[in-house]
């Protein structure tokens, strides 16, 4: 474990990108849905009617804030920081496993900080206005252990993500992230074809996951993400 | 190929007290080849570099001595060829890699890195490494610990890039045109603490540069890169020794060096300098004494110069073939 450490370190060494943000960004999310949720409230009264409240948990903006973020952040911390492992005598293995490991931290901080926020969304009442911020279908619809592996879940599939496009950039160049982007968006395509072709047998398997079926689902991307970007980091160079 | 081997005991780089970084095997490099595409970058090299020397990798722009680097330390990968580091291939080989260091002229950071975030994380990399040698490198260039990387200037990347090689005490350190953007007063502190590092902590430095003259102290060996080929291998000494320079009136000089193997000339109005092959003594310093020349030892740079080594145009894969052995 020595040496992927070492990588570990320089990824922690910037704990803007690594600890602070997703504390931060969580907490915008929450500031700038509460100041959704009480410019509806002038309307409708507070707290909000279960119609109005049910709107807020359909706009994802927390996954999307979050996972925006995260693959911006991989892609460039992966890209940039590969070649500083490099310099100073690290191997592409050693960096991809310390990384992966600040990647972790990062996607941990996440998930703890949401958890927590819906701890105190449930004690509230939805922030004293009957919002739900955290308690959404994405998330597990307010169950805690759901909330914290689904966000964790959701910031390792995007960290990865960024990751994979960021090393496929390294390895093989611009044209190949395009390209890769194509590749991803077609797979896409074809899994949203298959599970509608198969949708008695999909729709089947997701109710009998539940809560969980978002994140079985992300997590199952995730190791996709995870996989190609240790392929590409085999043959990326300076 | 080698011109000669000699001993370099006594030279002021190396320490009366080597520490353990002497006991290295050094760097061997065979039949190592690399393409991009159908772009043959190094044709073929053969190389040995001894622990503990300051090597000189001198060359025309695009011959290959950035590649070379790379793929010594797996930065980039090998086409065919044999690699080792202390006898061991450096692919992936963190034990290996963890004893060198090379930080590329363009080398990318992250754009919040700060001179502070890579201090923090160094140690780590280097079981050697000095935090008081790169306070002070950095203190001596100025370089400004919290600014990101990305809004230092030229010659401040240069400076971090020097300071963290040197403080490194890695065994194998590679530096790439590392006075790049620096003022005169900051390379010759780039010079200076450079000679201090290696003889307070012997370690095999490779460096490419274009600025052979300012550099030649440092150097116990200079390579000599032609079109991915090593054309020149040998200690400075030897390739200052191999030739002399004759100046003075075109008339005497040309009836001097009549029976000379002329390397290279150049004239401004009468005045004429010619590098010639060998060396001047006995009765031949008396001849030129007469004919009121001015005889003398070469700087390095002339003689690469002369050997049209900086020169782009005789760079190309056609003249290296018809020119063969430089020599």
């Amino acid at each position: 474990m020595k040496y992927p450490l070492r990588s570990f370190r320089l990824y922690m060494a910037l704990r803007t990108h690594s600890i602070y943000v997703a504390p931060l960004m969580l907490a915008a999310v929450l500031a700038l849905t509460m100041l959704a949720g009480l410019i509806t409230g002038i309307v409708t009264g507070f707290p909000l009617p279960q119609e109005v409240a049910s709107t807020f948990t359909g706009l994802g903006m927390l996954v999307s804030v979050l996972i925006g973020f995260f693959i911006s952040s991989a892609a460039l911390a992966v890209n940039r920081t590969f070649a500083t492992v490099l310099a100073f005598g690290g191997t592409r293995r050693d960096f991809w496993v310390g990384s992966s490991m600040g990647f972790a931290v990062t996607a941990l901080i996440a998930a703890t900080c949401g958890t927590i926020l819906l701890g105190l969304e449930h004690l509230t009442d939805g922030w004293m206005i009957g919002l739900p911020v955290f308690a959404t279908p994405v998330l597990g619809d307010g169950h805690p252990v759901v909330t914290f592996v689904a966000i964790f879940a959701y910031s390792m599939a995007a960290l990865f993500t960024g990751a994979a496009f960021g090393t496929i950039f390294r390895a093989f160049g611009a044209t190949a992230v395009t390209g890769a982007i194509v590749a991803a968006v077609l797979l896409l395509a074809a899994a949203v074809a298959l599970f509608v072709w198969q949708r008695e047998f999909t729709m089947d398997f997701i109710r009998s996951l539940g809560a969980w079926a978002p994140t079985v689902g992300v997590s199952a991307f995730a190791v996709v993400c995870l996989a190609v970007s240790y392929g590409a980091n085999q043959r990326a160079t300076v | 190929m080698k011109l000669a081997t000699t001993s370099h005991d006594h030279h002021p780089l190396h320490s009366d007290h080597p520490d353990e970084s002497t006991k290295t095997d050094g760097i061997t490099v065979q039949g190592l080849t690399k393409s991009y595409g159908k772009h043959r970058v190094l044709q073929g090299l053969d190389l040995r570099l001894e622990s503990g020397k300051v090597y000189g990798l001198l060359g025309a722009n695009g011959v290959g001595k950035t590649t070379l680097m790379s793929v010594i330390l797996n930065h980039t990968f090998r086409s065919s060829g044999q690699v080792r580091i202390d006898g061991q291939n450096p692919a992936e080989n963190a034990r290996v890699l963890e004893r060198t260091c090379f930080i590329h002229e363009d080398q990318r950071w992250h754009d919040e890195y700060t001179a502070r975030h890579l201090l923090q994380a160094l140690p780590a990399f280097y079981p050697r490494w000095s935090a008081q040698t790169a306070q002070h490198l950095l203190d001596r260039f100025s370089v400004p610990r919290k600014t990101p990387l990305k809004k230092l200037s030229r010659g401040q990347r240069s400076a971090l890039a020097i300071s963290i090689s040197l403080a490194s005490r890695a065994d194998y350190t590679f530096l790439d045109e590392p006075y790049l953007g620096l003022d005169p007063s900051s390379r010759n502190i780039f010079y200076e603490e450079l000679m201090l590092a290696v003889s307070e902590h012997p370690r095999l430095v490779l460096m490419s540069t274009h600025l052979i003259d300012e550099a030649a102290n440092l150097m116990e060996d200079v390579i000599l890169m032609r079109w991915g080929r090593i054309d020149l291998h040998a200690p400075v000494e030897d390739v200052t020794a191999s030739m002399t320079a004759v100046r003075g009136m075109d008339t005497a000089v040309d009836e001097f060096t009549a029976g000379y193997d002329v390397v290279s000339s150049q004239s401004l109005g009468r005045i004429k300098s010619v590098l010639v092959r060998g060396s001047v003594v006995g009765r031949e310093q008396q001849r030129a004494e007469d004919l009121h020349l001015s005889v003398e030892s070469p700087g390095l740079q002339e003689i690469v110069a002369a050997l049209g080594v900086l020169d782009a145009e005789q760079n190309t894969p056609e003249h290296v073939e018809n020119k063969g052995d430089l020599s």
